[in-house]
């Protein structure tokens, strides 16, 4: 029944949610650390860092959100900073291309979430989960249903 | 780059003087051009720069809360001496020498010309414009 | 009926914070050494705990965040993740000391050494929370913990004169040979156990598990008000057991089969039986409690996908946290330690964690934006307020006492 659930969502969301020409953002307070969900209200991630494109006639446009450890490292600080990002590239395979991005285009509300529309169930943002998912929970009997 | 380059960065007005650091980044929604794949695109408006020290209060500044009031108060103490620094006023930013480091922001203005923000704690995210009078 | 079965999640809950293996001993030890003297700390510590689970619980309700997504939102990643790591530890370190309870309640029963059976009983906790229903598991345990009601019984049967009782739990005094400092570690101790982060970490989250929303707002706040002052009574009659039969006869309690003595003497073999169902109970449910808050912590400060109600597969790293969390409690009871001493150390890092988990919830739930006309009223805030400035006290003042009294000794 989704347009049950859709109607409970609505019914639990407070405040403005829709993107209109004009709203304005406080980025500390309503884009950083922000969960990201997808249509379903499934948790994707949190908008860790926020990616700029810099326009020499205007002010700077969003890009994309970034998301992983890469993305946050540099938000943490000092030491903290460095040993995030050091542990960071000695665990992952690529060959530091940068943090995952998530098309800015895709965010369809910025409100107690920010809401995105994903295409598929993968949208290859979750390198660890896929890891994860392959090579140890996914192996396990009963990964494939919720025990509710 | 990265929106983490602006905030907290170091704030030099046009003296070279360090004024104080990016304690907010404000964004709006525009009109997006024809063919783009959403409706509005999100652009930086300005910043928002904090001209006392590091006193960043649990994301409680900028915030239309009013209670418990004693939160409320040391809020608005710590929020007050913020100044709006319109994008068009920035000159150039740096990002930071090493990651986890600081960049920094220089501005095409001296530091007082900067106006007080007014808009702190109530109405900025419906407001038509924010910081009455910038630029 | 199915009302009366709602509120299981605040009793799940409530045990994991009141009547743990830690707060059993605790509170059995506290009852024979301070006998009623201690008491007010534990209805203090109910209020507290009943304020901020309200919030928790109203927050997850009307915006659907979980508490420690609200812990990154509003502190940022660098201080949300100080938050994260004490977090950890005390969850961490009490879930170990749990699976050592469990493994305990069962030698009690069957006299054969705990440790052989800590292996297998990390392996039955994993198992609940790989296939049953989460509202299941909250119903059992829950239900099943409230067996430990015999201590009340058998707190009637020991028959107090009850207006002496009440005298010295409204005048509290130190005991002769018991100094202010060790009193105070005691105090805080208690305190810091009834407002555990990973209460509200698991109300919130099993909230949102449960699919709350704003109409179910009266559901939680009954899981609120039911459910803690319920755990908080649990625990007053074991101290109150201890201080009427352990206290007068000089017994310091150390071990868990020192804590059901009372029990056994007011009301034989059947009381016996009834309080290692209990103690089994709550220390599974506990066990249940702290695993699953583990990865609810770590998933919702990195934005996973995260929750019981999703197939394992769609929330891997969620559930990879568990089994770690598990892993490492299984190894940290098998190297033999005393995992009463563990909870207690766990105190340290609570200090950390409570102010830096108290705040946010108290900061989202007066902030329109989220909560719309359901944020917090004047008494709410008064409470919240109030407690803050408790839990920062006890914070500051947790580690020094613990090294002036080394722990208590």
């Amino acid at each position: 029944m989704p347009d049950e659930e859709a109607d409970a969502r609505e019914e639990t969301r407070t405040g403005p949610e829709a993107r209109w020409a004009g709203r304005a953002y406080s980025a500390r307070f309503h884009l950083l650390d922000r969960q990201v969900v997808d249509g379903d209200d499934r948790p994707v991630c949190k908008v860790d860092d926020l990616e700029l494109e810099l326009d020499p006639d205007g002010p700077p446009r969003v890009t994309a959100v970034f998301v992983g450890p890469a993305a946050l490292a540099p938000r943490l600080g000092g030491k903290t900073a460095r040993w995030l990002a050091a542990v960071q590239r000695r665990l992952s395979v690529g060959e530091g291309e940068g943090p995952a991005r998530l098309d800015f285009g895709r965010v369809t509300g910025i409100g107690a979430v920010v809401r995105v529309d994903l295409p598929e169930e993968n949208v290859g943002v979750h390198a660890l989960e896929d890891w994860t998912r392959e090579n140890v929970i996914g192996r396990l009997p009963g990964a494939d249903h919720a025990s509710g | 780059m990265r929106l983490a380059d602006l905030m907290g960065a170091r704030v030099r007005d046009r003296d070279g003087r360090e004024i104080g650091h990016v304690s907010d980044v404000r964004l709006r929604e525009h009109p997006a051009p024809d063919g783009a794949s959403a409706d509005t695109v999100l652009k930086v408006e300005g910043l928002v720069v904090a001209t006392r020290v590091r006193a960043r209060l649990i994301a409680y500044d900028h915030r239309p809360v009013d209670g418990p009031w004693p939160l409320a108060r040391l809020a608005r103490r710590a929020a007050r001496g913020a100044r709006w620094a319109p994008w068009p006023v920035v000159a150039a930013h740096e990002p930071p020498d090493r990651l986890g480091d600081l960049g920094t922001v220089l501005l095409v203005v001296p530091g007082a010309e900067l106006v007080p923000l007014t808009d702190v704690h109530h109405g900025w995210n419906t407001t038509p414009s924010p910081g009455s009078g910038a630029g | 009926m199915k009302r009366l079965l709602a509120v299981t999640l605040g009793i799940l809950t409530a045990i994991g914070g009141f009547v743990d293996i830690g707060d059993l001993v605790a509170a059995s030890l506290v009852g024979a050494r301070f006998g009623f003297s201690l008491v007010w700390v534990l209805l203090v510590g109910v209020v507290g705990i009943c304020v901020y689970a309200e919030m928790a619980g109203r927050v997850a309700a009307v915006a659907g965040r979980p508490t420690f997504d609200l812990v990154r939102e509003r502190l940022g990643p660098r201080t949300a993740l100080a938050n994260l790591v004490g977090s950890l530890l005390v969850t961490g370190l009490t879930l170990a000391a749990e699976l050592a309870g469990v493994a305990l309640a069962i030698e009690l029963i069957s006299s054969v050494a705990h440790l052989l059976w800590v292996p297998l009983v990390g392996f039955a906790v994993w198992l609940v929370i790989w296939r049953t229903r989460f509202e299941t598991m909250e119903r059992v345990f829950g239900l099943a913990g409230l067996a430990l009601v015999v201590f009340v019984v058998a707190v009637y049967r020991l028959d107090p004169a009850w207006g002496s009782v009440l005298e010295r739990v409204t005048h509290p005094e130190v005991p002769g040979g018991e100094g202010l400092p060790t009193y105070f570690y005691y105090a805080i101790a208690l305190f810091a156990s009834a407002m555990t982060p990973y209460e509200v970490f698991f109300f919130s989250s099993g909230g949102i598990e449960e699919k709350w929303k704003r109409k179910d707002l009266i559901t939680a706040r009954i899981n609120v008000f039911l459910g803690f002052p319920l755990g908080g009574f649990l625990a007053l009659s074991i101290m109150a057991a201890a201080a009427l039969l352990l206290h007068p006869a000089g017994i310091a309690v150390e071990h868990l089969s020192q804590v059901v003595l009372p029990v056994g003497y007011a009301l034989g073999k059947l009381g016996l039986g009834l309080v290692l169902i209990g103690v089994f109970a709550a220390t599974f449910g506990a066990a249940l409690e702290t695993a699953l808050s583990s990865g609810y912590t770590v998933a919702q400060y990195f934005g996973w996908t995260w929750g019981k109600t999703a197939a394992p597969r769609t929330a891997s790293r969620f559930h990879a946290v568990v089994i770690v969390a598990l892993l490492a409690g299984m190894t940290l009871v098998l190297t033999g330690v005393d995992p009463v001493m563990v909870t207690e150390y766990s105190l340290v890092f609570a200090a950390v964690a409570l102010p830096l988990t108290y705040l946010p919830i108290l900061v989202v739930a007066n902030d329109p934006e989220y909560m719309g006309e359901a944020r917090n009223g004047r008494f709410a805030n008064l409470m919240g307020g109030l407690y803050l400035v408790v839990v920062l006290m006890a914070a500051v003042a947790a580690i020094p006492l613990m090294i002036a009294t080394k722990a208590g000794l």
